[in-house]
């Protein structure tokens, strides 16, 4: 009778002690591991994981711990679909939050809006994607071209741009703002080419560029490998035109070594930033990773800043209702190693940015900053 | 115009290099290798590794040989014997092993874009432009390739037997030549020649585990087309790869890619031995 | 047990009853099932098993062409590819409509019809060898997955083409249209390869010249077959993406293809059932163990 007794108040202890130990908020992370994407998807994972840490160790958000669930999406529609689908209906996240190429995010849309699930997109991108369930934290054309063009226009007196790209949502997109702010500027441009996202054989749009006499390039190409193939065969071919980035980060810079030199790149984020929060970042990540830390840049920070800014909106809602938790994204405000931010315009942030000059040691140069810059209007809502 | 002549050159100089290995398998063995791409791949890593290691490319170069013989014997010796008579299953084997060696070179190196530093940068002044230098070397390197392969199958006495068993393996044998010795040995050189051209190209291009794959289609067709001589790759990769070049500037970069597969597919249809003289 | 056989009965239009009574009996407890399924499994497997089923059709028209006809053929996953991208391309131009579709079907069959009789053509005449047909097969998607890049964004280029508006049907219905359009597929097949055409086709693949001697025009039927499967796996793909809502380049590509070879080599060359079943299992299994295991 007794051990009946002991078992049921164990019993009773372990159902009320679970109860306790409260479920998780689950943080889905679909990101490309393999593709295009995989040289900074690991930076990506890593800020996520640091944010993850100390939100936990402060006693995570509303008392319940916060869980990552990473996928990956091949850096494209595909891949994208499979991840989705998996992270939204079968680990049935609360949220996602992620930096992504537009192809997957396109893909994963109709599957965020299906499973009704927040959607934190930390990656810069080409603009107007206006999902009801999309908030953005990271730049946009009209946050991050006009620093560089009108840098060329004043500073090497261009007028003449060549327009370099991978073709895809991005490239193009990016390319269509720049062309657009170039002639609006003053400028001229002479050619604008693309080549698939996996095309490596950049020969033929070099010699052209060759031929057509620019004084200035701008690229945008996808992340990782064709960044580094473009700036090869670029510089092989002994092309030193002032030579505008617009998709690459300090890492693949870095480690692109010498040829990077001499790239102005336009970011929300170096590491250089001189904030006490900045340095905060960037110590508690070299002591949690070490050796293995990959260089923080423009990709990865947002990422970190969004799963705070999930952690704020839950608290302000009150809970992780979807509805609740989407309108309350747009009135909480993050600080984080860039600054304050805060999703308010049309679920787009205004951002500081900075105007980089890449060094022979793969170290960024801050030449100008430019505090609070607008995103423009990116999603009207429809009158 | 004259970059453009430039361009075809050095593109058919890289496509015959890479070409060359599998050719020389085909010719031999009759049977298509699709670990090709990921032999390249090896190659292109070795010279990462001894890169890293600060070696001088005069090493580096035969290391990377080195590193896709061994491959090629392994290969040989475990899958591709028991597939003489198959060819269509050699295919399948050889590509499974392939995407395997992708996934373990995933596994060590990490899914990472790398590069490796050119060891001839900036441009040369050649006939009147300024053009890269490191693709001016390459049409020396298949020069080079061409003349070293040459002499070995005219001058030597695995060459005779090796051409030998190209002409009539059955005889061949009858008469005592050890065909199973001269097919690993190709299968080895070939190997060897795979990772050399890989990493030959790391330069102008970046190091990943997928990086061999584009040019595995193009080399594959152009053995094809070629029939088993290596003068007639060297004329199919100057005509296909100059086509290519040609479509790639005027018409589209994209469509440019894909001169090579569709000229050979029906030129094959057309005279079903390729170029070679009957 | 040898069926029999009566003297003088020729011709490859004869279908053998008591087998294909059989077989129908297995399809309908098939049917059965795939009917119930849905209300058992979740979303997330159910989701997977609908895309499993149309690639699993697929599979098989790689099994008709391979295990049946002896042709090693990487070029299916281009037919795949032109059903999917007939849908996208016409629902992103012209919007969602019953004309639309039935547009799209159209666009379907007869771009993957063309394709086909230009791959066949181009692969099987009087001389050609094996290898140079799985050469072609092999050409043809990559040459699609080109023209699908250099389209900008009519194809959307690397992006592929996704926010049209397609079929709105529940999860458990697109269950049921996917699951009983393979097992229609799956009984058509089986009815007629154990027919006098499968055992022609067989003849085909065993060899070639000895058929030829019988007076069998080898180029003719083995074109036919290439266009009939190219069609049912076009339509595969226009059912894929009408599921998905998503086109990309990577449902043409020959990798795709030569997943779909190994399906079939896996789950049984020459067997239509084995293709099913290495479809299903492949397509299942790297779904699941992509969640497990997402960095290899």
């Amino acid at each position: 009778m007794t051990s009946r007794a002991f078992i049921a108040s164990l019993a009773f202890m372990a159902a009320t002690g679970s109860a306790l130990a409260a479920d998780p908020i689950r943080i889905g992370v679909p990101v490309g591991l393999s593709g295009a994407n995989s040289v900074v998807a690991p930076s990506v994972v890593q800020s996520a994981e640091l944010a993850v840490e100390e939100i936990n160790a402060k006693g995570g958000v509303l008392g319940r711990p916060l869980a990552l669930d990473v996928a990956d999406d091949g850096s494209g529609a595909a891949g994208a679909q499979k991840a989705f689908d998996a992270l939204v209906f079968q680990k049935k996240v609360n949220v996602l939050i992620s930096m992504e190429t537009s192809a997957a995010r396109n893909a994963g849309l109709p599957i965020v809006a299906r499973g009704k699930t927040p959607f934190i997109y930390t990656s810069f991108y080409e603009g107007k994607s206006c999902s009801p369930y999309l908030y953005v934290n990271a730049w946009v054309p009209e946050q991050q071209v006009p620093p560089i063009v009108d840098y060329f226009n004043k500073e090497k007196k261009a007028s003449k741009y060549f327009l370099i790209g991978s073709d895809y949502a991005f490239g193009r997109g990016m390319l269509a703002f720049t062309k657009a702010y170039i002639e609006k500027t003053g400028g001229k441009v002479l050619g604008e080419e693309y080549l698939p996202m996996d095309g490596s054989d950049w020969t033929s749009i070099i010699s052209k560029l060759k031929a057509s006499g620019a004084d200035a390039i701008i690229t945008s190409t996808a992340g990782g490998a064709p960044n580094v193939t473009l700036t090869k065969q670029l510089r092989a071919a002994g092309v030193s035109l002032p030579y505008g980035n617009l998709a690459v980060d300090e890492g693949t810079a870095k480690s692109m070594g010498a040829d990077a030199a001499d790239i102005y790149i336009s970011a929300s984020y170096v590491t250089g930033i001189d904030s006490a929060a900045n340095k905060a970042f960037l110590a508690a990540m070299g002591k949690k990773f070490g050796a293995d830390l990959k260089t923080p840049n423009d990709l990865s920070v947002p990422e970190y800043e969004g799963v705070y800014a999930y952690k704020a909106a839950v608290e302000k809602a009150g809970g992780t209702d979807p509805q609740k938790v989407l309108a309350a994204l747009s009135e909480v405000a993050v600080d984080g190693p860039r600054g304050t931010i805060k999703m308010d315009k049309q679920r787009h942030a205004p951002l500081t940015m900075y105007l980089g000059q890449v060094q022979a040691d793969g170290s960024v140069k801050v030449i100008q900053s430019f505090s609070n810059v607008d995103p423009g209007a990116q999603c009207p809502p429809k009158s | 115009m004259l970059t453009i002549a430039l361009d075809a050159i050095t593109t058919a100089a890289l496509l015959f290099i890479i070409s060359s290995g599998l050719l020389i398998v085909f010719g031999v063995m009759k049977i298509i290798n699709f670990a090709h791409a990921a032999f390249v791949t090896v190659g292109a890593y070795a010279a990462l590794v001894g890169a890293r290691l600060a070696l001088p490319w005069v090493l580096i170069l035969p290391l990377a040989f080195a590193t896709g013989a061994a491959c090629g014997a392994l290969t040989e010796t475990t899958i591709v014997r028991r597939l003489y008579r198959r060819p269509l299953d050699a295919i399948l084997a050889t590509w499974g092993l392939g995407t395997v060696i992708g996934q373990v070179i995933t596994l060590i190196f990490g899914r990472e874009v790398q590069f490796v530093q050119a060891p001839i940068t900036g441009t040369a002044y050649f006939l009147g432009i300024d053009y890269s230098a490191y693709r001016i070397a390459m049409i020396a390197a298949a020069i080079i390739v061409a003349v070293v392969f040459t002499g070995l199958l005219n001058g030597t006495r695995l060459g005779l037997s090796t051409r030998a068993v190209i002409m009539n393996e059955m005889l061949a044998q009858g008469l005592g030549v050890d065909s199973a010795r001269v097919r690993l040995v190709t299968f080895v050189i070939g190997s060897g020649l795979a990772a050399l051209s890989g990493a030959l190209i790391t330069p102008l291009s970046s190091v990943d585990p997928n990086m061999g794959l584009p040019w595995l289609i193009s080399a594959f067709m152009l053995v094809m087309v070629s029939g088993g001589s290596l003068l007639t790759l060297a004329v199919s990769s100057l005509v296909l790869g100059g086509l290519q070049v040609v479509v790639s500037t005027f018409v589209n970069p994209i469509l440019g890619g894909l001169t090579i597969a569709i000229c050979a597919a029906v030129v094959l249809r057309i005279r079903p031995e390729g170029f070679a003289r009957a | 047990m040898p069926e029999a056989r009566q003297f003088g009965q020729t011709g490859a239009a004869s279908i053998d009853f008591s087998a294909g009574l059989r077989i129908t009996v297995l399809a309908l407890l098939v049917v059965g099932s795939i009917v119930l399924a849905p209300l058992l499994l979740d979303t997330y497997t159910t989701n997977i098993l609908i895309r499993a089923f149309f690639v699993a059709i697929a599979a098989i028209t790689v099994d008709i062409v391979w295990g049946y006809c002896g042709t090693l053929t990487f070029g299916q996953s281009a037919f795949f590819g032109i059903g999917v991208y007939a849908l996208a391309i016409i629902f992103t131009e012209y919007g969602f409509g019953s004309w639309q579709a039935l547009l799209g079907i159209a666009t379907a069959i007869i771009a993957a019809a063309t394709v086909a009789a230009l791959t066949g053509w181009l692969s099987f005449y009087p001389g050609s060898t094996p290898l140079y047909a799985s050469i072609v097969s092999l050409v043809v998607p990559i040459v699609l997955v080109q023209i699908l890049y250099s389209g900008g964004t009519f194809t959307g280029s690397s992006s592929g083409l996704v926010g049209f508006e397609s079929f709105d049907l529940e999860v458990e219905n697109w269950f049921r249209l996917a699951g009983l359009s393979l097992a229609a597929v799956a009984t058509i097949a089986l009815i007629i390869m154990r027919s006098d055409t499968g055992r022609l086709l067989k003849a085909l693949r065993d060899n070639d010249e000895r058929c030829t001697y019988l007076g069998v025009d080898t180029s003719r039927y083995r074109i036919i077959v290439l266009v009939l499967t190219a069609i049912v796996a076009s339509l595969a793909g226009f059912g894929y993406a009408a599921f998905g809502g998503v086109a990309a380049p990577e449902n043409a590509s020959f990798t795709f293809g030569t997943r779909l070879i190994i399906m079939v080599a896996l789950g049984g060359r020459g067997t239509i059932v084995g293709a099913i079943v290495g479809a299903l299992g492949i397509e299942v299994a790297s779904a699941y163990l992509s969640r497990s295991l997402p960095y290899i």
